[in-house]
């Protein structure tokens, strides 16, 4: 157990060198210049250099590469005197058109993200197993007929689209939602959920889908797998032989749920849009719209890294929920 | 192959269709999808018979304090079929059948550049197994570390402008679109690959090129087919949902996704909700009626799809 551990951290380790090598390699070796967008127009040669040596935009990627690894363990510094700016770890780079590193702007972003993420995977897990759980025990029934529609809703319309829906229909025809801004938590929780609920419903929404159909599926197969039915034969009360069925649903739901939450927290740029909301996707879209190429590696990062964790959770807690993949 | 082997594929491909069309969500579906494919490819022709353009501005049809179209509809009538935008007055019609167009076009083409990829890759992992398998299956499992609609927004940053921008979104969609593909096909190539007719030719002395051909493509023929179904949609809406952000197509290249995004203030303030209600409706078609398609397919193809992703 201790051996299948270490070897999952060290392959999640390799892969982040990894996936952060190619994004470096690509943005910053890109034929687009992060020092131009800096020195203003007119440029001539020598200020532009002068700029590119400040933000080290000039050195080759591979040493771009390493002062990034060496900037998100133990901290980096641009230029030096009085223009000297210290980046603490871990960094993930330094925004100059912001003047701020890029860690701070990601946490400045981070509890709307969070708000968001949460609130969305809590009501899609409680929307979707219901719904899947109800649809399977009752197979064909009204509830199931339903909930398969929905989930095929769910799983093809885009998200833009329910969105403009929801903010079209409750924000503006109803108009009971608020649909664009954010109340921190710590200001009012009541506000704070309450200018939150329409992004939560989008998210949800498209999420729960796939939740109500392995739900469904899961279910359905557990039930008539041979040992539940032997079971009931023996006379086993459906809620005993409930109980049984499911902890095999739990399984892939669990890991889903981890990929899901850990890519939400790394930026629901479609919902955050509809919303107006400043999360790390809206971060990540200024830094593109005025090409600072810091905030766009530097987000992108962020996002590999909740992704490579998240899939490390699960590859961790999968053996503890099932035994057969324990003894595999 | 004998005349039995052609009647006898031959009459599996008519029993294909006709167990198609005897699904009814699967033909609504493809009538949702083949009508606005269809408005897209005579797009020109359409504009021409409502005697309007994509471009030109008809700023006497709009509200002149605010820019709301005048009329019922968001100004629907017999000369702007579904009314025109705000502020511009453009025709609305004749920019959604363009835009389907656009959209369309580099959904499909980073469809089938991505399933031909995965085809091939997934093929090749299935019948040389090993290393081949090893090699490409670590690469899929690097590609899964990438979060990959914020990668693709990223990308788009560093895009040189001088590169035409719909054939970058075909590549950008296509690079990242191969991945599940082809592990799907490389788990079915290799069951495909361990059964007794394929091991009866390999005895026969078959060589490879013409093994993967005659024993293992038209098994795999149904797979690619729905996993190219089902990647449509998806790539349909993302190339939408990019235009959305405002990282898709530049310039004045009609677009549904930029006319979805353009509609956002006018549904905030509820002045002109028919400016979203339209595109969006047309979005919501072809990507549902894909999906409903797709999902027939698979089911009348009998494949899964459900493992190994």
């Amino acid at each position: 157990m201790t051996a299948y551990i270490a070897r999952r951290m060290v392959t999640a380790v390799f892969m982040l060198l990894a996936i952060a090598f190619v994004t470096i390699a690509l943005f910053f070796g890109a034929s687009k210049d992060p020092a131009r967008a800096m020195c203003g127009k007119p440029c001539p040669a020598e200020t532009k250099a002068k700029v590119s040596a400040y933000m080290q935009t000039d050195q080759s990627v591979v040493w771009q590469y390493g002062q990034f690894v060496k900037g998100l363990v133990a901290g980096r510094t641009y230029g030096e005197g009085a223009q000297q700016v210290e980046c603490a770890a871990p960094c993930f780079g330094y925004s100059f058109p912001n003047r701020s590193d890029v860690t701070s702007l990601i946490g400045e972003r981070l509890p709307v993200t969070l708000s968001l993420a949460l609130g969305a995977a809590v009501l899609c897990l409680v929307v979707g197993i219901g719904l899947g759980a109800l649809s399977a025990i009752r197979k064909g029934g009204m509830v199931d007929r339903f909930s398969t529609g929905f989930a095929m809703f769910g799983l093809s319309v885009p998200t833009f689209l329910v969105g403009l829906l929801v903010v079209q229909v409750f924000g503006f025809m109803l108009n009971v939602l608020p649909f664009s801004g954010f109340v921190p938590f710590s200001e009012s929780p009541v506000d704070w959920a309450w200018h939150l609920i329409g992004p939560w419903m989008v998210l949800s929404f498209i999420l729960a889908a796939s939740y109500v159909r392995v739900t469904r599926t899961q279910l359905l197969n557990e039930l008539s797998a041979e040992h539940l039915v032997a079971m009931t034969a023996r006379g086993a009360s459906p809620r005993q032989v409930n109980r049984h069925a499911v902890r095999g649903v739990m399984v892939p739901i669990s890991a889903m749920f981890a990929l899901d939450v850990t890519a939400l927290l790394g930026g629901s740029v479609i919902a955050e849009k509809v919303f107006s909301l400043h999360g790390l996707g809206d971060l990540l879209l200024s830094g593109v719209n005025e090409s600072d190429l810091s905030i766009v590696v530097g987000v992108t990062l962020f996002s590999a890294f909740l992704i490579i964790v998240g899939n490390l959770v699960v590859d961790l807690l999968m053996p503890l929920l099932d035994p057969r993949i324990r003894r595999a | 192959m004998s005349i039995a082997e052609i009647q006898q594929a031959e009459g599996r491909r008519t029993s294909v269709l006709r167990r198609f069309l005897r699904k009814r969500s699967g033909v609504a579906g493809l009538v949702m999808l083949v009508v606005p494919m269809v408005a897209g490819l005579c797009a020109p022709l359409l504009v021409r018979l409502e005697g309007q353009d994509p471009h030109t501005f008809h700023t006497d049809l709009l509200d002149p304090d605010g820019g709301r179209p005048l009329g019922a509809l968001g100004g629907v009538s017999a000369e702007h079929w579904l009314g025109v935008a705000p502020v511009t007055g453009v025709d609305l019609f004749a920019q959604i059948v363009y835009g389907i167009r656009s959209s369309l076009f580099i959904a499909f083409g980073a469809s089938i550049l991505s399933i031909i990829v995965a085809a091939i890759l997934g093929t090749a992992m299935g019948y040389f197994g090993g290393w081949v398998n090893a090699v490409a299956g670590r690469l899929i499992d690097f590609m899964f570390g990438f979060p990959g609609l914020m990668f693709v927004i990223a990308i788009m940053a560093i895009v040189p402008p001088e590169l035409p921008r719909g054939l970058v979104l075909v590549l950008v969609l296509a690079f990242f679109g191969w991945t599940v593909p082809a592990r799907i096909i490389g788990a079915q190539a290799s069951a495909i690959n361990a059964r007794a007719f394929v091991e009866a030719a390999r005895a026969t002395g078959a060589p490879p090129g013409q093994i993967i051909r005659r024993e293992m493509m038209p098994h795999l023929f149904g797979l690619v087919v729905v996993l190219f179904a089902m990647s449509l949609p998806t790539n349909v809406s993302v190339v939408a949902g990019l235009s959305f952000l405002g990282v898709g197509l530049r310039g004045d290249v009609p677009d549904l996704g930029k006319l979805l995004s353009d509609s956002l203030p006018w549904i905030y303030s509820g002045a002109d909700v028919w400016y979203m209600l339209f595109p969006g409706a047309v979005v919501f078609l072809i990507v549902f009626g894909a999906t409903l398609a797709g999902d027939a397919l698979r089911d009348v193809l009998d494949v899964r799809t459900e493992d190994a992703a």
